[in-house]
């Protein structure tokens, strides 16, 4: 009544899928699926059997399925969970109870997100979206392939946040290092698999374009 | 305590019951059983059948609506389906195709 939010009643079931851009409140029962693009709240009095993902999920009521929150998951002490859980951040209050995996790693939200992009594989994280290309860099009348590297001199007044070329950070962790034997446990979010053995020159082929 | 409202943005696919009443401000493609007032927002979309005690119709209904006591499909209301109930109320404007059942024993005045 008060608040005129999404809501699914104590008394209330829902079998099958909820989908949304919006705050949704379950006091009741959902068996199924939420996919919502706003804010959970499960309250104490709910039992959700059901696959999770939300913007940012609270729960304090009984909750049997996988859990995914882009931003925050927060785990009241009253909250009994089983599945596992993945979240930007995550709050587990005394009391609450969980069985299931955790992952706490930015998740992937709507916009393109690069950070822990290079650290994603090796912590065994969810996939990231394949590299994207650096930016085309404002060479408007650059037809010939001559090397000029003053175009895109460092040293240029700031571009903007977007307009920034972006360097893989990690190829530029390999580099300083010198190691290229630090490969990922999993293999790299490349869309297409690159073989075992061509790696090393891939890595090699780069540190030299980067340095002539 | 606060009722059940699928809010407008809200997709529900499959079913919804409640022994009290829902709010649709969004779309449910699937079933509602509802003892209580079921409310179909002017935004409000339903593909399925619906049950309640009491049922309002401002947005689009499309499947067989039944109600133990009374339906109203408002001006601006749209039912496909065929309707059962003891009060049938047809609002001028209101669109509505499929039969009509008044089944005046479950009348309860």
């Amino acid at each position: 009544m008060g608040a005129k939010k999404a809501t699914i009643a104590a008394s209330a079931r829902v079998r099958g899928r909820i989908a949304g851009d919006e705050d949704l409140l379950v006091f009741g029962r959902v068996d199924g699926e939420i996919d919502l693009r706003g804010a959970l709240d499960i309250d104490a009095s709910a039992v959700v059997k059901a696959r999770i993902r939300a913007t940012a999920v609270r729960v304090a009521g009984t909750v049997v399925g996988d859990i995914t929150a882009t931003d925050v998951l927060h785990l009241a002490p009253t909250a009994r969970v089983i599945g596992d859980l993945r979240a930007g951040r995550l709050v587990i209050e005394p009391g609450a109870r969980v069985s299931g995996g955790v992952t706490v790693e930015e998740q992937k939200a709507d916009g393109p997100r690069r950070t822990f992009e290079s650290l994603s594989p090796m912590l065994g994280g969810p996939r990231f979206e394949a590299r994207k290309p650096p930016p085309p860099q404002r060479a408007t009348a650059v037809r010939m392939p001559t090397l000029e590297p003053e175009i895109v001199e460092p040293s240029d007044p700031p571009l903007g946040e977007s307009q920034r070329p972006w360097t893989p950070p990690q190829r530029g962790r390999v580099e300083t290092e010198g190691e290229i034997d630090a490969a990922p446990r999993r293999p790299l979010p490349q869309p297409s698999a690159v073989p075992e053995t061509n790696k090393r020159r891939v890595t090699v082929k780069m540190k030299t374009r980067g340095e002539p | 305590m606060s009722a059940t409202r699928i809010g407008r943005s809200i997709v529900v696919t499959g079913a919804i019951e409640t022994p009290e009443g829902v709010v649709v401000e969004g779309r449910v493609e699937g079933s509602i059983v509802a003892r209580g007032h079921v409310d179909v927002d002017r935004r409000g979309v339903v593909r399925g059948d619906i049950v309640a005690r009491t049922l309002d119709v401002e947005g689009e209904v499309e499947g067989p609506v039944t109600a133990t006591d009374r339906i109203e499909i408002r001006a601006d209301g749209t039912v496909i389906g065929d309707i059962r109930a003891a009060r049938i109320l047809i609002a001028d404007g209101a669109r509505f195709e499929g039969t009509v059942h008044m089944d005046r024993s479950r009348d309860d005045d």
